[in-house]
């Protein structure tokens, strides 16, 4: 997908504009700051997905600040609040078109038919998926890979974290993309760990075990306040036996006089067999209530545990048999697993100390002794170099010592600082040439001004003598013209003569007067010239003195005893430099390797201590040896597996049956626990399981009895129970008293069962013993126990709920890094090969962490050291790196646009140039990036550092007015 | 004679339930609070007793559960004992019911009450002790009788007790049938219990009687019933005080009254009263897509609706639906807590984190497919072994604990923060 265009009729602080932008290139649209530019890059992604409501909608931060509210169009309410982005899906062009405000959004595809296909992007209820559908991406996740917002990938956003390994797996693991699940997990033990119960925040486990006592000893006190339940009953029954003064009575004496008359002698014989029934009855009642006493004491189970019976015995008769096989297994003298015991005992003591070392330790071990083998080869080969150079130099009469010491001495300068000294130099020796020439035009322009005032006095001279021969002949031609007054002719040829002469001599007198007058403007023009001149030498004076002083301090950083000195060691060695530049290269091989070298030893160092061997001076043979041993311990760890495979499987075998073992008798678990049944042990379940039945066919036999006893006893008469059946003899005995007594002499007397008061009293106390515990304890205990059980229910199920979550939760996270990493390190591998930047590999880890390998060298970065080995330039470009590698990912089949708002502004221009050309050569093959920046320069330095072909793939795009759509 | 055949009056409860379980989990009353609330019950009996007196009606009815005989204690006992007796020649008619049965060690025998040393009953109290229909006759009036007849378990009657005439043999004009049990037809919502159905009678049975009015107990609805001639021929009072939420609303004794005219046929009516300071009310509010402050005026509104008094009455609010997240759900409720005697809160809300969509490759999106899953597992498995979901036993894993797993990983993925969430 690539977006074609996008208008915004009213977005925030834009109105009416549109902008065009083209696929597989890199647009770059250029505003100067709070032009809008971060609106637009906004509007891209909510007119793909529209803000978000509820809670990620006005979550304090998320999605930059940006919420509906905040981009409503600021210029009034009047403006339609929509934005209509065109996208392009390679056979099918469509325009999305939203309007914020009223929550709506239509899509229509332009191309290659005109139609309105909003059904195709909505879910099953009507909901907007159009993002979704679109990218295949949830917002969040758009917003967090696709998306980079102004200053996300500088350190702030990923909230000071120490790692990235937060940021992405708060990417893999939750649409909140700031929460992971490893935090998610935390939280949930929190919760296991401070339950709300009675006011108080206490571990889950501690109030269910307080509640389990609690219920047992509520249960305990029921069960004897039951017993004095039956007490009561008893003792009810036993005083209704005996009888009493309230009339608890028994079989009537009849004493009948002689004159009875027929018809009473005939209800005499009636209430006579009366009794008879009524004792056979009460008899009969008495037994029935003795046997319902023993239904009610046999704690019977409930008829849906009595259909599970079968189910249960089953199940039980089969955990009994796997066991007994468990056992036979177990007690086989061929045991499987004491033969891998002995065989694993062997390998563990001929290869103490490497028995736990893996295929992957023995392959690193290996390439570890390469490295070093490499490393040790190649530093005599540069040492060898080294000394081949130094002797070609020598024999070129360079003086190496002389180079060794100047460069030693100005190792402590700073390059920036060498740099500066040249410029100094160079400025104040284009200064001191300046000066020179300043002096030069002093001397020229004094000079001028002399021969101008050598000028003046010769003029000066000769003004003097006309104006003085022209006075003198004035005066003659005066006299003259006295003379010859009576001369009229004469009188004013001399008059004229005087007069001219008069005037002659004025002028040039006056001249004689104002020497001043002559090339005034040459002069003040000499004079101005030479004022300059010297006031630019002394500025310049001026300047060399500060460079000088300049010099002098970066001299004094140096080390160096004056600017001079420092001038001439940095001149020499300049001149040395390029001769010298081979030497100087072998030297920094020789020191990388070496510091290479050190590493390798380092790690080698590790294995040593794992192999509890002391590590002392690690020499290339005992690497060696270490690594050979390392290869057979692993190799011979290997075959015993191989070997011990049929009786691993039979391990297995003992495993699976001890499944299925736990497998049963969770399944019983779960039948006796959901039917009451809580005992400490499965077999005590089972045996009150089993007490449950019997007490069941046990009170179907007892009430069998009753019902046998109920019919001996009504005889078939129509009564519904024996205590009906007495009521109704009572009564009609009653009925007859009554007639005899009334009707006859007949005496009618009573018989007392009881007498024994005594014991009768006992029962009395008996009765109200139980009677009084049962007003006091009985109800509230009842409310007690329902109270405990549903708070121990409440609990036992939170506790379920919250460790299903977790462990839910940890499992899944686990795969998720795991399944991420594999298919993110394959992206991270093809675009870094294609990269010109100072790493060679990105990885990521089983745990979404970062792992960065620099140019030539074999130390791996973990994403924890990036903050304190690299630059903040550095760690921006690898967040967008590993960013764009995710997005990559996520949009596999869908190549989707990459939109960054100001993105690398802490980059330097070298790093900004390379990133750049990233974009241009390797992005833009598969996607769109459109970047918004206020960077004008920068970015036209860019397009003009850019080759043809790169240059091509480069479009600035700009913001035009449009018609606003209704 | 003439003028005694004019008028009859009566006062009915039923259904009282005293020192009966108060089902303490599902209304939460606090200890304190089940003790206040027993107390009231007898006060209020007390209250229903003294007006019957003060009014001088003829005769008091209760048809039935005046308390359970499970669990009534002596005080109790104790305090109906003197309160029947203070209502003087006022007879207490007394059809024991399902819940106050009469048996060899109920208190309704006067051996036991003799042999727990409380005082016997006073005259004025009848008991019907039989299975079988009894007939008693007014002590006062001549024309007066009472047919009842007692249950003997707390067990599910299943005879249709009315389906042929019961022998009256009184010669009496009024006839008084004081009964429990259940009429076909009744809808109220203790309708569909599981034991509720029982000596069942339809309105047809009842009619086909020659009783003169028919004061009903065991179902908990007040309910008038009314011949094909449309005339009452009796009703239920309801029970007499709410104890639970499905008796929500005000609880009702009756004031009857019977006139026979000239006609002789006597014309019944009732008036329902209420005794019980206190009601229970129960508000249902759907969340779903409120903010805060609209959720609270929805509540106040239900609330307001069911006609709760502030101070007074127990409040049972039911929540459903989904709201934010980050909306403060439980301030919300706290607002009402104080308002009334006691607010009892049955949330079951969820977060409304399943509206968004979710990628199923983020551990996210792997957790809630696994937890959907997982529940739909659950519950087939429950299913196909004949388990309830609502019945599972607490350890094991029910649809409804794969549920809470779900909503919990996601309220610690999305907020990191868990509301344990128990609702009965």
């Amino acid at each position: 997908m690539w977006i074609e265009r996008i208008e915004l009729a009213g977005f925030g602080s834009v109105v009416g504009e549109k902008t065009e932008f083209a696929s597989n290139t890199l647009n770059l649209l250029v505003e100067a700051n709070e032009f809008g530019k971060s609106t637009m890059a906004t509007a891209v992604w909510a007119a793909l997905f529209d803000f978000p409501e509820g809670h990620i909608g006005s979550t304090s931060g998320a999605h930059g600040g940006q919420t509906r509210e905040s981009m409503r169009p600021r210029a009034g309410a009047h403006l339609p609040f929509k934005v209509a982005l065109w996208a392009n899906l390679g056979d099918r062009q469509l325009k999305i078109e939203r309007d914020f405000a009223a929550r709506t959004v239509q899509v229509h595809e332009v191309k290659p038919a005109q139609k309105d296909v909003t059904e195709e992007f909505l879910g099953p209820n009507g909901e907007d998926e159009v993002g979704f559908r679109l990218t295949g991406m949830t917002r969040e996740l758009f917003r967090s890979t696709c998306f980079v917002g102004q200053r996300e990938l500088d350190e702030h956003t990923i909230g000071g974290a120490e790692d990235f390994a937060s940021v992405f797996q708060g990417i893999a693991d939750s649409s909140n993309t700031k929460h992971t699940a490893s935090g998610a997990i935390q939280c949930l033990d929190t919760a296991l760990t401070h339950y709300p119960h009675r006011g108080q925040l206490l571990k889950i486990d501690q109030v269910i075990h307080s509640l389990e006592v609690e219920q047992k000893e509520l249960k305990e006190k029921l069960s004897a306040l039951e017993i004095e339940r039956q007490n009561l009953f008893e003792g009810l029954y036993k005083l209704n036996e005996m009888g009493d003064d309230g009339g608890f009575e028994g079989p009537t004496e009849i004493e009948v006089p002689p004159e009875t008359d027929s018809s009473t002698l005939a209800l005499v014989e009636e209430l006579r067999d009366l009794d008879a029934s009524l004792a056979r009855a009460k008899q009969h009642e008495a037994r029935i209530m003795e046997l319902q006493l023993q239904v009610d004491k046999l704690t019977t189970a409930d008829p849906g545990l009595v259909n599970l019976e079968n189910r249960v015995r089953e199940m039980w008769t089969k955990r009994d048999n796997l066991y007994a096989e468990h056992e036979k297994l177990k007690a086989n003298p061929n045991r499987a697993d004491a033969e891998v015991d002995v065989l694993e005992a062997a390998f563990h003591k001929k290869w103490r100390g490497l028995s736990e070392f893996t295929s992957q330790d023995a392959q690193a071990l290996s390439l570890l002794v390469m490295r070093l083998s490499d490393l040790g080869r190649d530093l005599n080969n540069l040492v060898s170099q080294k000394q081949d150079e130094v002797a070609r130099l020598t024999s070129s009469s360079v003086d190496l010592a002389k180079y060794e010491s100047t460069k030693s001495a100005l190792s402590a300068l700073d390059p920036k600082d060498a740099g500066d000294v040249r410029s100094y130099h160079a400025l104040m020796n284009a200064a001191k040439d300046q000066i020179t020439e300043c002096e030069r035009n002093v001397v020229k322009h004094r000079a001028s001004i002399l021969e101008i005032e050598k000028q003046r006095q010769e003029v000066r001279s000769k003004h003097l003598m006309i104006g003085g021969a022209a006075a003198i002949g004035f005066i003659l031609f005066t006299i003259g013209a006295i003379v010859t007054r009576e001369m009229l002719a004469a009188l004013l040829a001399l008059g004229v003569m005087a007069l001219v002469a008069g005037a002659a001599a004025g002028f040039f007198l006056m001249q004689w007067a104002k020497p001043e007058s002559f090339k005034k403007r040459d002069t003040e023009k000499l004079e101005a010239d030479l004022d300059k001149a010297t006031t630019l030498a002394q500025q310049l004076h001026s300047k060399i003195g500060a460079l000088e002083v300049k010099l002098e301090s970066i001299a004094r950083k140096a080390g160096v005893s004056g600017a001079s000195l420092l001038v001439s060691m940095i001149e020499e060695k300049s001149a040395s430099e390029p001769k010298l530049k081979n030497l100087d290269t072998v030297a920094t091989e020789i020191a990388a390797k070496e510091s290479q070298r050190e590493r390798a030893l380092d790690e080698l160092a590790m294995f040593f201590k794992k192999a509890n061997i002391p590590a002392g001076e690690i020499s290339l043979e005992r690497a060696k040896r270490l690594s050979e041993d390392v290869a057979q311990a692993v190799e011979e760890g290997r075959s015993i597996q191989t070997a011990t495979w049929q009786q691993r499987q039979m391990l297995q075998q003992i495993g699976t049956m001890q499944g299925e073992i736990e497998e049963i008798e969770r399944s019983l678990a779960l039948v006796f626990t959901e039917n009451n049944i809580d005992e400490v042990t499965l077999e005590d379940c089972f045996a009150s399981f089993e007490k449950r039945v019997d007490a069941h066919y046990a009170a179907r036999n007892v009430q069998a009895q009753i019902d046998r006893l109920t019919e001996d006893c009504l005889g078939g008469q129509s009564f519904p129970d024996t205590s009906t059946y007495v009521a109704h003899l009572e009564q009609r005995g009653n009925e007859l008293k009554m007639r005899i007594s009334t009707q006859s002499s007949v005496k009618l007397s009573t018989s007392s069962q009881g007498g024994d008061s005594a014991a009768r009293n006992d029962l009395v106390v008996k009765v109200r013993v139980a009677a009084k515990a049962l007003d006091e304890s009985y109800l509230p205990v009842l409310d007690q126990i329902e109270n405990v059980a549903r708070e121990l229910s409440n609990a036992r199920r939170s506790k379920l709920s919250l460790e299903l979550a977790r462990n839910t939760l940890r499992k899944l996270s686990g795969e998720t890094y795991e399944n991420w990493s594999q298919k993110l390190n394959s992206i991270a591998d093809e675009i870094v090969s294609k990269l010109d930047l100072e790493f060679e590999s990105l990885q990521f880890t089983s745990d979404l962490n970062l792992l960065l390998k620099r140019r030539g060298d074999a130390d791996v970065i973990d994403s924890s050291k990036f903050k304190e080995r690299m630059s903040v330039g550095t760690r921006e470009q690898l967040h967008w790196l590993a960013r764009v590698v995710i997005s990559r990912f996520l949009s596999k089949d869908n190549p989707l646009p990459i939109v960054l708002d100001e993105p690398f502004s802490e980059s330097d221009d070298e790093r900004f140039l390379h990133i750049m050309q990233f974009v241009v050569d390797v992005l833009t093959r598969d996607h769109q990036v459109i970047i918004f920046s206020c960077h004008r320069q920068r970015h036209n330095w860019l397009a003009e550092q850019l080759n043809p072909a790169q240059k091509e793939r480069l479009m600035f795009c700009s913001r035009v007015k449009a018609v606003p759509f209704s | 004679m003439e003028s005694q055949l004019k008028r009859f009056t009566f006062l009915q409860l039923s259904d009282v339930h005293l020192d009966s379980r108060f089902l303490s989990g599902r209304l939460g009353l606090s200890h304190s609070q089940r003790y206040e609330r027993n107390n009231e019950m007898l006060l209020s009996l007390y209250r229903a007793l003294e007006e019957g007196a003060r009014r001088r009606v003829d005769a008091i009815f209760i048809p039935g559960d005046l308390f359970d005989a499970d669990t009534v204690t002596g005080p109790t006992i104790n305090y109906l004992i003197e309160s029947f007796s203070r209502l003087g020649d006022i007879p207490v008619v007394i059809a024991p019911g399902n819940r106050d049965y009469y048996s060899f060690a109920s208190p309704y025998n006067p051996k036991v009450l003799q042999a727990r040393g409380l005082p016997p009953w006073p005259d004025n109290v009848i008991v019907f002790d039989a299975d079988a229909f009894q007939t008693i006759r007014h002590p006062l009036r001549e024309d007066v009788c009472f047919i009842g007849r007692a249950f003997q378990k707390n067990e599910v009657e299943p005879r249709r007790l009315l389906n042929r005439p019961v022998a009256l043999r009184t010669g009496a004009p009024l006839n008084f049938f004081v009964h429990h049990g259940f009429l076909e037809g009744y809808a109220g919502p203790d309708a569909e219990i599981a034991d509720k159905y029982s000596a069942p009678f339809s309105v047809e049975e009842l009619e086909s009687q020659a009783f003169t009015y028919a004061a009903l107990g065991h179902c908990h609805e007040f309910a008038e019933v009314y011949s094909s001639r449309g005339k009452l021929i009796g009703a239920y009072g309801g029970s007499f005080v709410g104890r639970s939420f499905e008796e929500a609303g005000p609880r009702l004794a009756l004031f009857g009254t019977v006139i026979v005219g000239p006609s002789r046929v006597p014309e019944c009516t009732v008036e329902p009263y209420e005794f019980d300071n206190r009601r229970i009310y129960v508000a249902g509010v759907d969340v779903s897509g409120l903010s805060e402050e609209v959720m609270a005026e929805e509540i106040g509104l239900a609330i307001q609706e069911q006609g709760a008094r502030t101070g007074e009455d127990i409040v049972y609010l039911h929540m459903e639906g989904s709201y934010p997240p980050e909306a403060d759900k439980s301030s919300v409720v706290e607002r009402f807590r104080d308002n009334f005697f006691h607010v009892r809160v049955a949330d079951h809300t969820r977060p409304d984190y399943l509206s968004e969509r979710f990628d199923e490759r983020t551990t996210e999106g792997k957790f809630i497919e696994a937890m959907l899953e997982y529940k739909r597992r659950v519950e087939k498995g429950r299913a196909e072994a004949g388990l309830l979901d609502s019945n599972a036993a607490p350890d094991s894993v029910s649809g409804g604990t794969a549920e809470d797993a779900l909503y919990y990983g996601l309220d610690a993925l999305r907020r990191q923060k868990v509301d344990v969430r128990n609702v009965d």
